[in-house]
């Protein structure tokens, strides 16, 4: 009958018929009924699903980690810093770090023994202070060792737990620890490429590139550390670079520190004296006025200077520290380097020439490469004529070690104008003096760096710089001296003794430039702390161990002099063996 | 006439509902087993990702400069040699030494059979002392072929097999 049609309450009330409350009820019975059925089944399929369907491929542990998993939200790690061959210099790792809920730790006093033992540094009273305490969160210690997480495990105190946290790890220790810096413990750069690149790393996409190798990094290193040892000098700077495109194959300043902790670290360690530090080189300028001569002057290999007597211009008296007491041509200036030689040099340069040469070559201004720790050089201003007769002989104007290299590199190698490299990157600097570097622009002729590199092979052959000779490898260099400035001028005690070695000579390809801070003389250099006797047998052996590594090609020395040198030779007048010069 | 209680068309709509309930209810549940699945594989990728970041962080460690040096210094009898003894190319190296004589096959001798210490004795005198070429222990060059050819054999029928 219509009327008893559950499904219809149009039709109940088309009929008009009044129904009593009981059969609406049993009306509606099927309807409730139908609910519960549904209700329980659905009950009955959701059990099924979890115990049959999912309960095959949920294991509770991997739950567990799922739900960890998730309720973390993964912190972006900061990118690494590798070398050229992609060798970590830092990188970040995930550590555990222990904290204590004072809540739910069972027994204080034990536990608080029990880490003491596991952390000796930590104190046992401040330890039981804080399970003690009334706070519901302490950091116990931070960044542990898997070794230390597993024997806090092995405690089996409910009330300790740990967090992951980044921990930025310097694989290489002190050897990059001025370029690559560090970050303070939230992972913040504080110095070197750490810093500067602060926000590409934290980005935590590709990793920083940079040009050092971290071989060449260690070479040089070892034998800067043996030199500031043996010479019981107070620290040193040093330099590795490819003269063809300037890339920074090494650089190294010391003393250094550990990355990892820099706070232990004085300021004297964690000063950068390549980028950082501005020096007065000394006779390694002799390089850079005497190429302004070639250039300017079209001088010849036999023109002479008068250094018999101590040159007196405008109350300023310029001598030698070992004087030849003769006329020298132009090689036996540079090979014994002689300052008044050097100065007559360039007075004939001329001092708006000099100036302007030095600038071009990039003295004047501190070279951006991505590191932000940079000095600025000091440059005499204004610039009177006797300054350009101190600057010839590389006093009275202050550089950072990489600018002297990055000169050096443009002298010797093509002639065009070299700018170091630190960083293979597209979006940085790096790229800008990647790209500078490919369009030329010359500073010297190409007959100017072919005498240049004749005269460097000359003081290694012949003059100055002979410890710094590798047979087969055609060195060639030069020696600097420059007595640092005291309160009362210079002081003749204190002084920094640097060499500058390029190789092989006949087509250079890289330089390497050491520079030690106040080195004493000891008994194997006879008492000398010059850059003959303290530099130039470091970067002997630097060039030595990189020839190796990097298979440069040994050339074969047959009798005689070598044939870069043969032609310089006849202007040589040799008299005795010269031991000591700037 | 007696109305239909149910209409079909209802009939087919709510079978087609459970139905298709039904469907997205095992669709729903292989979404979420594959998704289960997916987050399982994204653990363990982040796993192996922080253990070769840990590894690769631990080769460079390992394999530090200073490290290599002194393990260098006391595991192997060997030092970086000095630039004289570097040679700029192979055609500087010197010419092989060539022996005078051509190599010849040693004769064959006939193998002693030693019954008893006497014919020991007897046999101790003629026995060869020393040929100027002592016998080769492989015959030269073709029994190198025969095992580099059964090598080969040997590859190709792995290749072939896998």
């Amino acid at each position: 009958m219509n009327r008893f049609s559950p499904l219809s309450r149009n039709t109940m009330s088309l009929s008009g018929e009044k129904s009593s409350a009981l059969e609406l009820a049993r009306g509606r019975l099927p309807f409730v009924a139908a609910f519960f059925a549904l209700a329980w089944l659905l009950v009955a399929m959701r059990v099924f699903d979890l115990t049959i369907i999912q309960g095959g491929f949920l294991r509770t542990d991997e739950r567990s980690a799922l739900a960890t998993a998730e309720s973390e939200q993964e912190p972006v790690l900061r990118a690494h810093i590798v070398d050229r061959n992609g060798v970590l210099i830092a990188t970040t790792l995930k550590t555990a770090s222990l904290y204590a809920d004072p809540k739910l730790v069972l027994d204080p006093d034990s536990v608080a023994g029990g880490l003491a033992r596991i952390f000796p540094d930590l104190d046992e009273r401040d330890l039981r202070e804080k399970l003690k305490s009334n706070r519901r969160f302490v950091w116990i210690s931070r960044n542990l060792t898997p070794e230390e997480q597993a024997r806090v495990l092995e405690l089996g105190e409910p009330g300790l737990n740990f967090r992951s946290e980044p921990r930025r790890i310097y694989p290489q220790g002190n050897l990059a620890a001025h370029i690559g810096g560090y970050t303070d413990i939230d992972g913040r750069g504080l110095a070197g490429i750490e810093r500067s690149f602060d926000e590409v790393l934290s980005a935590g996409a590709e990793p920083v590139r940079l040009t050092l190798d971290v071989r060449l990094q260690y070479f040089l290193r070892r034998e800067m550390a043996k030199a500031v040892h043996d010479f019981n000098a107070v620290g040193g700077a040093g330099l590795v670079m490819d003269v063809r495109n300037g890339e920074i194959l090494a650089a190294v300043s010391l003393p250094d520190f550990d990355p990892h902790d820099p706070g232990t670290a004085d300021d004297s360690a964690r000063f950068n004296r390549i980028t950082l530090g501005v020096y007065e080189a000394g006779s390694i300028f002799k390089i850079f006025s005497t190429a302004a001569l070639l250039e300017f002057r079209s001088a010849s290999m036999a023109q002479r200077f008068d250094a018999r007597e101590p040159l007196k211009r405008g109350g300023h008296t310029i001598s030698d520290y070992h004087a030849e007491k003769r006329i020298l041509t132009l090689p036996e200036v540079f090979m014994y380097s002689s300052n008044i030689g050097s100065a007559l040099m360039g007075e004939e340069v001329g001092t708006e020439n000099l100036r302007d040469f030095y600038r071009d070559l990039g003295l004047f201004a501190a070279p951006d490469i991505g590191i932000r720790e940079s000095g600025e050089p000091l440059v005499p201003y204004p610039w009177r004529d006797i300054n350009t007769l101190t600057a010839s002989y590389g006093h009275g104007i202050a550089v950072t070690p990489l600018q002297i290299i990055a000169a050096a590199a443009t002298i010797v190698g093509s002639g065009t104008l070299v700018h170091p490299v630190l960083v293979f990157d597209e979006t940085a600097a790096g790229s800008h003096n990647i790209a500078r570097n490919a369009a030329d622009l010359r500073i010297v002729k190409p007959q100017t760096a072919h005498r240049m590199r004749q005269l460097l092979r000359l003081v290694v052959t012949d003059g100055t710089g002979s410890n710094a000779d590798v047979p087969g490898y055609q060195v060639g260099g030069k020696t600097g001296t420059a007595d640092k400035i005291g309160p009362h001028g210079y002081d003749r005690n204190r002084r920094i003794s640097s060499f500058l070695g390029v190789f092989p000579m006949s087509s250079p390809r890289y330089a390497v430039l050491i520079m030690i801070d106040e080195p004493k003389g000891n008994k194997t250099s006879f008492g000398y702390a010059t850059g003959g006797w303290v530099a130039a047998p470091a970067v002997g052996n630097v060039i030595a161990a990189m020839g190796q590594l990097l298979g440069v090609p040994v050339v074969e020395q047959g009798e005689g002099p070598d044939e870069l040198v043969a032609s310089l030779l006849k202007h040589v007048h040799k008299e005795e063996k010269h031991l000591v010069s700037y | 006439m007696r109305r239909r209680i149910v209409k079909l068309s209802t009939v087919v709509s709510f079978s087609l509902a459970i139905a298709s309930g039904g469907l997205l209810y095992l669709i729903s549940q292989r979404v979420h087993e594959a998704e289960s699945v997916l987050s399982r594989l994204e653990g363990q990728l982040d796993r192996e990702e922080e253990a070769i970041r840990v590894l690769h962080a631990e080769w460079d460690y390992l394999n530090h400069p200073a490290r290599l040096e002194q393990l260098a210094r006391q595991y192997l009898e060997m030092e970086a040699p000095e630039t004289n003894r570097i040679l700029a190319g192979v055609t500087d190296l010197p010419e092989p030494f060539i022996p005078a004589l051509p190599p010849q096959k040693p004769a064959y001798r006939p193998v002693i059979e030693i019954r008893s210490v006497s014919a020991q004795r007897r046999a101790e005198p003629s026995a060869p002392i020393a040929s100027p070429f002592p016998p080769p222990t492989v015959s030269g060059a073709s029994s190198h072929d025969d095992q580099f050819n059964a090598l080969l054999q040997n590859l190709g029928s792995h290749g072939e097999g896998g």
